[in-house]
């Protein structure tokens, strides 16, 4: 409820109120100022009042015409517009009912008595739920909507007088009367044909797209303005697209490379023309597409339907074919095997140069004429049979023919022939060659065979990776005692010719991993139970494609056996130099022992002999004469030289048993420490001593050497004692990686004869009292030269002197 | 000088002569002090045992290596860990000139190595040379 002070017409009235008592107030204090005269007041104050009821009855009077022609107008325009409302639903192809709160119905137009089959009264009497199918869920949905914005609009199942039920779109309002009472009102129209039209034309259109879709050819519509209005599954492929992908395109755009070629210039022609386009195009996108598409445009109206299709392998087996049969012309023409083509009557239809070579024919004088009649030396043998028998039974022949004719030719050819509806085709190829080695193959073949069944090695052919055995020679069955017969498909080990697990695996092993097996010692047995050792080789050979095993063996077992007997042999020797040698050391010991018993037990009675000799000549002088002094001089002469031999026979023996040390010698230095020895006897003797050494430094046992050259300097001086101006001079020199010393005297000499014999022990070329020596000293030069590994030897002429010769190796 | 001419020379000598034309060398070089001549191995042994400390020292050992029963060297051996006789000095004087009975009898303690000559002037000297060094020039352990 408005207040009431906002409504016009207390507004007027307060206003009146508040006017009037304002006037009643001022205006006769304005009066009472203006005229001082009382009685003219009162005049005034008359007029005055009829002047404000004036003014107040011409103020009602204009308010109410107002009001009222206010009102009338409203009147006359509500009548009009309800009239028009009232016809335009009258008129109304869709039905409109208006209803009261409660649901029932308080209007129906004509279009809804007609809609639903009932009569206005009728749906007024029945209500909603006459028309309505209050089982349709969406009229829950539709009155909350409605409830919620005050409008509404949805679609609801209705129910007509036949019982028939349709859908009908719904729109409800709600809104309040002046009276304060809210009704609805509900325009329906019935879509149920509406549905029907759309389904059927949407049924339709689906048919189509599937038709297109479904076309193999590409199939694209393009509108006036070349914009894309549909493209089916396959122009999609094409482009490696989806189809919805194209729509609302410019084919110019969707397609640019296009733009400006034979398909632009086709496609708008089409569409100028009206007239149909069919064209071939090659399609590149580098590096994605490279089609032929073969392209019909039919324009329309609106636009250009396009077909196209994929053309690219047809266009490339035609291009495949004119270069095949391009190829097969020149292969024809340049083939290395004759061909020769004959028609069903035996006539020649072509024949390439090879055959025209080969038969020294010329191609013009050929065609046409029979092959019999060509090569008349084919009738009636195995050519005419094949060439009959092929066409007879329509199967390729292939035969080796041996054209040959004595003087003339003699040739393997290898023929082919194909039969087929228009004739025989023949090929053929000189095959002498071949036959030849194959013959001589088979021959070589032969000797192999001949070789291996012959051969003194046991050999045998297994099967690889099983290593059955296949084949043995003669050799492996005198070995092994089976004969071929009981070894075919066996393994070695499967026949017990080789028992040991670990020698097997030995050999697969090695076999696997070398595809060989190389001089492999094994043990085997033969059929008769004999172990023999065995050298076992074996190579995987290939023999028709596939691998075989080429096993050899070699008995080794007299061989083994002997090497054990060497082996024993070589122990029992081992045994017996051990023996040897034992006994060896034992001699030696005992002679070092007899060495030993020599120097201490021969040279006791000596000292007993020499020195009771010596005391009788000093106590007993008196006693003996002459002679019996002179017997005892001579007893102790002989004693003192067996002292000498026995010292030297000790210093040689000793020379054998020491221990070899090998040092740096300073040959210079040797030799004048040697010199000053022997310093008392050159001086008496008066001995012209020269040196000239020129080996410097060597690398030998010192106290050898020193021994030897000590002995040839004692003789050197020994044997010049004699001599006029006695002289030694004593040389060294190098000569093929040794050292040559030599010791020169000119002495007495010897003959050359003697060159030997000086260096054997014992042997002496003078007497004692001329020359005492023992004849020990140059065996003991010798033996200390062969110790060391050098030589010795002498020159010399008698009464001339003698050169002695050492050469030590450097 | 040496001033105890008591002092015995010990010979080990199984040679009759070699014992004989020693004692003859020494009185040719009037050497004054006793020989106590031992004919082997074995006696040398039962005289160092039986040896009462009472008894003089002796001045010397002469030792001969080639002794029946036990030999000069192993003689030496036990000479030299008897406790008394460690100490004394001992001259091998023998024939042998071997390197290997040389070498062995310094090692076992061997004071000097003399070998006999066979003629008998030189062996007089030998003796004489002996007897001026061991005998009056050394000074023997007491």
């Amino acid at each position: 409820m408005k207040k009431f002070w906002t409504k016009i017409e207390w507004r007027i009235t307060i206003t009146y109120a508040i006017f009037g008592a304002l006037w009643i107030f001022y205006s006769d204090n304005l009066v009472a100022r203006l005229f001082s005269d009382d009685l003219i007041e009162l005049e005034v104050q008359h007029y005055k009042g009829w002047f404000f009821v004036l003014i107040s009855a011409l103020l009602i009077f204009f308010i109410l015409r107002n009001a009222l022609n206010k009102q009338h107008l409203a009147q006359k325009k509500g009548e009009e517009v309800q009239e028009k409302f009232k016809w335009m639903i009258d008129a109304s192809m869709d039905a409109v009912l208006l209803t009261n709160p409660d649901g029932s119905i308080q209007f129906a137009n004509p279009a809804a008595c007609q809609m639903f089959g009932w009569t206005e009264e009728e749906i007024i009497q029945g209500g909603r739920d006459l028309i309505v199918d209050t089982e349709d869920p969406r009229l829950a949905e539709m009155l909350e909507e409605r409830a919620k914005f005050g409008a509404s609009r949805s679609q609801l199942t209705y129910k007509r007088k036949n019982g028939e039920k349709f859908e009908g779109e719904v729109t409800s309002a709600l809104f309040t009367e002046s009276d304060g009472v809210t009704h609805t009102s509900l325009i329906i129209r019935d879509i149920s044909e509406h549905n029907r039209a759309l389904a059927e034309v949407e049924a339709s259109r689906k048919r189509l797209s599937q038709i297109f879709a479904s076309i193999t050819d590409a199939f694209i519509v393009l509108d006036r303005d070349f914009r894309i209005v549909y493209a089916n599954a396959e122009a999609a492929r094409i482009n490696q697209k989806e189809p919805e992908a194209f729509i609302g395109k410019n084919h110019w755009e969707e397609w640019p490379e296009t733009k400006g070629t034979q398909v632009e210039k086709y496609y708008r022609q089409a569409m100028e023309t009206q007239k149909t386009v069919h064209l071939e195009n090659h399609y590149v996108v580098p590096g994605k597409i490279d089609l032929w598409l073969d392209i019909h445009a039919y324009p329309f109206e609106d636009g250009l339907a396009i077909y196209y299709r994929d053309i690219t392998d047809k266009k490339h087996l035609d291009e495949l074919y004119r270069q095949t049969s391009e190829m097969m012309n020149r292969v024809f023409d340049r083939m290395s095997d004759a061909f020769i083509l004959l028609d069903n009557e035996w006539k020649i239809v072509n024949i390439n140069p090879k055959a025209l070579d080969r038969n020294h024919l010329v191609k013009e004088e050929v065609l046409g004429k029979s092959h019999w009649e060509v090569w008349p030396m084919t009738v009636g043998n195995e050519v005419e049979f094949n060439y009959r028998k092929a066409i007879a039974e329509n199967t390729p022949v292939h035969f080796d023919y041996h054209y040959f004719a004595e003087g003339e030719y003699d040739e393997w050819h290898e023929i082919h022939a194909y039969p087929g509806t228009e004739g025989l085709a023949i090929y053929y190829h000189d095959i002498t060659d071949r036959k030849r080695s194959e013959e001589a193959l088979r021959n070589s073949e032969e000797k192999f065979v001949t070789l291996f069944n012959n051969s003194s090695v046991p050999m045998a052919l297994a099967s690889y990776p099983v290593r059955e055995l296949l084949e043995v020679n003669k050799a492996w069955i005198e070995f092994l005692g089976y004969s071929s017969e009981e070894i075919y498909g066996k393994t070695l080990t499967e026949l017990g010719i080789n028992r040991s697990e670990s020698q097997e695996n030995n050999i697969s092993n090695q076999i696997r991993q070398n595809r060989s097996l190389n001089n492999f010692e094994a043990q085997i047995i033969t059929k008769s139970g004999k172990t023999k050792t065995v050298i076992a080789s074996a190579n995987i050979v290939p023999i028709a494609g596939l691998d075989h095993l080429l096993i050899s063996m070699q008995d080794i077992s007299s061989r083994k056996a002997m090497e054990e007997q060497l082996r024993a042999l070589n122990e029992t020797l081992e045994n017996r130099v051990q023996e040897r040698t034992r006994e060896l050391k034992s001699r030696n010991e005992e002679l070092e022992t007899f060495t030993y018993s020599v120097s201490h037990d021969l040279k006791a009675p000596l000292r007993g002999i020499d020195g009771y000799s010596r005391l009788l000549q000093e106590t007993h002088k008196k006693q003996l004469d002459e002679e019996g002094l002179l017997f005892l001089t001579n007893i102790r002469l002989a004693t003192e030289q067996m002292n000498r031999l026995i010292e030297d026979l000790l210093q040689y023996s000793r020379l054998e048993r020491r221990v070899l040390t090998s040092g740096t010698i300073d040959l210079s230095q040797l030799l004048s420490s040697l010199l000053k020895e022997k310093e008392v006897e050159i001086n008496q003797q008066r001995i012209e001593v020269e040196t000239d050494l020129k080996c410097g430094t060597i690398t030998t046992d010192n106290d050898g050497l020193v021994f030897a050259l000590r002995n040839l300097l004692d003789n050197a001086i020994k044997f010049t004692a004699e001599v006029k101006s006695p002289r030694i001079i004593i040389r060294s020199q190098e000569e093929n990686g040794k050292c040559i010393l030599s010791v020169e005297d000119n002495g007495i000499g010897f003959e050359m004869k003697y060159s030997e014999k000086i260096f054997e022990i014992f042997q002496r070329l003078h007497r004692v009292e001329d020359y005492p020596g023992t004849g020990i000293g140059l065996a003991i030069v010798r033996k200390v030269m062969s110790r060391i590994g050098g030589r010795t030897w002498a020159k010399s002429e008698p009464g001339k002197g003698s050169i002695f010769y050492l050469e030590i190796p450097l | 000088m040496n001033t105890n001419p008591t002092r015995p020379i010990l010979l080990i000598e199984d040679n009759p002569m070699d014992v004989d034309l020693t004692i003859r060398a020494f009185e040719h070089n009037h050497v004054v002090n006793p020989v106590t001549v031992l004919r082997d191995g074995e006696e040398a042994l039962t005289y160092i045992r039986d040896y009462s400390p009472q008894a003089p020292m002796p001045m010397l050992v002469l030792l001969d290596l080639k002794l029946p029963r036990v030999d000069g060297l192993e003689l030496l051996a036990e000479l030299r860990k008897a406790t008394i006789f460690k100490t004394i000095p001992v001259v091998v004087l023998t024939s042998s000139s071997e390197d290997k009975d040389v070498q062995t009898a310094y090692q076992l303690g061997a004071n000097s190595y003399i070998v006999k000559p066979v003629n008998f002037e030189n062996f007089i000297e030998v003796a004489r040379e002996i007897e001026l060094y061991w005998v009056l020039l050394n000074f023997p352990p007491l």
